[in-house]
């Protein structure tokens, strides 16, 4: 009788996951060959011309990415102290379930809410605010097209802000209550106790929810795909149209028929999920670290 | 400081824990607090620096007053107020996130205090006081959470008295340590009553008998009733002629 054992799930996955990365990189393998290190290095993107370089659409995944944190960690980080410090619990649990709703929207949705609502937001409002205070060279030049680099950053960050929210929220509220309450029997603001005692003593734990975040901005494709421009090269501005690692396999591998198109866009694919393990794998170590260090601390204070 | 408790009754949602409890306690003097598990002792002790209110769905009525001073009145801060009463918990409970030296000095800190040099004097002067000092002079800048648990809660203490209160609230401050931790901080406690007005929550009838001036005995008539104040004596008439029954019953281990 086979007996359920937890080595042989860890087997039995770990064996999937090989035959994941041994197919894919078969499928790559064309393309390497032909290319060897520029497939990683370069930056022109021209299947007709069977010149393909995977580096634009690394750096474009690293863009969005950045941008989207920049625009989610200070929000998330906002948001989940609010509602440990300062909601009741009703509408605590209340809002609690209107984030993981925000969470369960499909993908394609924020698509199409980003090119009905966000494209025309940041044409008409953003891009000339933006011109206004940066000038209309450099960082912010560029056509006032609507989707490019900023759009695609701003619908990430909408659709990574509720994992950020939930996990940062789960490992404020898993600070053991007696070192908030030391705080404020010293006389801190109940502001002080959380940002000064309970955020410090959950930061491996934010950093891990910040990181979780960041995995699912790197791997999210079909959202990105509709409002990112899909352009194969290096946006030189906010505004530029772009790719991502994500958005050029989704927009362009049904299509792929030229010679090495296809292998080069499966390499793209092993770069992906590289780093999204690693990023997730480490993300999930710190929160890990986090939640579990609290509770051997309340047991230790129980006993 | 004078504390006067006046008729306060406190609840947690509809469930009543304290019920009509009057009592009042003299400036510098140490006055134990106790009782069986659940007669509400340490929710009395919070209702004096206003924690209580920071427990969901808490309600209090009735007054303190503090000197005279309804610390309930509208115009009063619970983060001022408890600048002057200060209060020391069960389980030692540092902040993980600091050193020993910033431990010791953070109530300064969350009161505005930036400067480095103030903030260190001030720990200097309240690690003297519990002993903390002499005894691990070179561990001072590592983080409070590599301390023993006896030292830990002096540190505690060393922290609650950094913001010059004149009230100290102590919640079984020993049931977490080993005998000569809380010996240590039974001397501490007897040193600390010429400057500030005590009131332990205790469990250990010997430590009530030891360290305090006056006893109010708490008692609930029956097991999830509300607590309600028995009698309120100076602790040698207490411990040896009982003017209540139940006291006599619960010191001699028939209650509780």
């Amino acid at each position: 009788m086979l007996r359920a054992s937890p080595r042989l799930a860890v087997m039995v996955f770990g064996a999937l996951l090989l035959a994941i990365v041994i197919s894919l990189g078969t499928g790559a393998a064309p393309a390497i060959g032909h290319f060897g290190t520029g497939l990683l290095t370069g930056t022109v993107w021209d299947p007709q011309a069977v010149r393909l370089g995977a580096l634009t659409f690394l750096v474009g995944t690293i863009e969005t990415t950045a941008l989207a944190m920049v625009v989610v960690v200070p929000i998330g980080l906002g948001c989940a102290l609010f509602l440990v410090g300062f909601v009741r619990p009703r509408l605590r649990s209340m809002l609690s379930t209107a984030i993981e709703l925000m969470a369960g929207v499909p993908s394609v949705v924020y698509g199409l809410w980003g090119l009905q609502v966000g494209a025309p937001f940041v044409r008409t409002i953003l891009e000339p605010a933006l011109h206004a205070a940066l000038g209309s060279t450099g960082i912010a030049g560029g056509p006032d097209l609507g989707i490019g680099l900023l759009l695609g950053s701003l619908v990430l960050s909408m659709m990574v802000l509720p994992t950020m929210v939930a996990v940062t929220r789960d490992v404020l509220a898993a600070v053991p209550d007696d070192r908030v309450e030391g705080a404020l029997a010293l006389g801190a603001t109940r502001w002080q106790a959380l940002t000064r005692v309970a955020l410090p003593a959950a930061r491996t734990g934010v950093l891990g929810a910040a990181t979780l975040a960041m995995g699912r901005a790197i791997g999210e494709t079909v959202a990105i795909t509709m409002v990112i421009g899909n352009n194969p090269a290096f946006a030189h501005s906010l505004f530029a149209p772009a790719d991502t690692m994500t958005s050029v396999i989704a927009s362009e591998f049904t299509a792929a028929t030229e010679p090495f198109h296809a292998s080069a866009l499966v390499f793209i694919g092993v770069l992906l999920m590289l780093v999204s393990v690693i990023v997730n794998a480490g993300a999930r170590l710190l929160v890990r670290a986090t939640l579990r260090g609290s509770l051997v601390r309340q047991r230790v204070a129980a006993s | 400081m004078e504390i006067e408790v006046r008729q306060v009754s406190a609840w947690f949602d509809d469930q009543l824990v304290l019920e009509d409890v009057s009592f009042t306690v003299p400036s510098l003097s140490v006055t134990a607090l106790i009782g069986p598990s659940g007669s509400g002792k340490s929710t009395l002790l919070r209702v004096i620096n206003r924690m209580h209110e920071e427990t969901r769905g808490s309600r209090l009525e009735g007054q303190v007053l503090l000197d005279g001073e309804e610390i309930y009145a509208p115009r009063v801060d619970p983060a001022t107020l408890r600048r002057s009463a200060g209060m020391v918990f069960q389980a030692p409970n540092p902040f993980p996130n600091m050193t020993i030296l910033e431990n010791a000095s953070s109530g300064l800190a969350f009161n505005g205090v930036r400067k480095r040099s103030v903030l260190e004097h001030a720990a200097e002067r309240v690690l003297r006081l519990v002993g903390l000092w002499e005894e691990i002079p070179d561990r001072l800048r590592r983080p409070a959470v590599g301390l023993s648990g006896g030292q830990q809660q002096r540190l505690c203490i060393a922290r609650a008295i950094a913001v010059e209160p004149d009230v100290l609230l102590m919640d079984e401050p020993c049931s977490a340590l080993d005998p000569i931790s809380t010996l240590a901080i039974e001397a501490l406690l007897k040193e600390l009553s010429a400057t500030y007005t005590i009131i332990v929550v205790t469990h250990d009838l010997q430590q009530a008998a030891r360290v305090s001036d006056s006893t109010v005995f708490l008692s609930n008539n029956r097991a999830g009733g509300p607590g309600r104040v028995i009698e309120v004596s100076p602790t040698v008439k207490l411990f040896t002629e009982p003017k209540d029954a139940r006291t006599e019953a619960y010191l001699t281990g028939r209650l509780g």
